[in-house]
């Protein structure tokens, strides 16, 4: 599944400066990436949809995630559980997060994404992969 | 909205990749995280499902139409 690879400053460059719109969901998504980041085992993010497209006003922003092996959320509270409950997560951030680890295997998360490397209307749509 | 029976195909093959995912998702993960991580791939699954539904609904003639 080929996806490009931005830095967060060369997706924030991308796709999180061009609207007001855009840098409010970029700024959302940054708080995100950085709580998944804190659990120290974040492995890979990729985003998708409307926010990786040239729409002036995406609704949202959805992302991928893949968490090491063994992570677990268990044991985690607060703002750092709520991004791996995908409504609190889409309501409070406006990022739509499927999660996984990578324990499920790489060729279970490669068709996860090519799932998502097409729109409701079966049409192509990029996927990047946000380099942590 | 499904509109050709190309977008029924695939729609098909992208819920049996979800269906499949979530199968290895339950073997793989505890069931405290399977429930967290699952619920958007459901959703998926479910809307998916229900589109496959209104486009095999459709008559003939309303499939010329849209």
């Amino acid at each position: 599944m080929f996806s490009q690879i931005f830095t967060l400053d060369e997706f924030a460059n991308q796709y999180g400066a061009n609207t007001p719109r855009r840098q409010f969901l970029f700024s959302q998504a940054r708080t995100v990436i950085s709580l998944l980041h804190a659990t120290g085992q974040l492995k890979r993010v990729f985003g998708y949809g409307s926010f990786v497209s040239e729409k002036p006003n995406p609704n949202d922003i959805d992302f991928f995630v893949v968490m090491e092996a063994g992570f677990t959320t268990a044991h985690l509270k607060g703002k750092m559980a709520e991004v791996f409950q995908n409504e609190t997560c889409r309501i409070r951030y406006g990022v739509d997060l499927f999660w996984v680890t990578e324990a499920i295997g790489e060729a279970y998360s490669e068709d996860m994404l090519d799932v998502f490397s097409r729109d409701r209307q079966q049409n192509s749509q990029p996927i990047v992969e946000i380099k942590i | 909205m499904i509109i050709d029976d190309e977008q029924l195909h695939q729609a098909q093959i992208d819920i049996q990749k979800m269906w499949r995912f979530l199968e290895a998702a339950r073997r793989t993960h505890s069931a405290f995280d399977y429930e967290r991580l699952a619920s958007p791939y459901l959703l998926q699954i479910q809307q998916r499902q229900q589109e496959i539904l209104e486009y095999l609904s459709m008559k003939s003639e309303e499939l010329v139409v849209a």
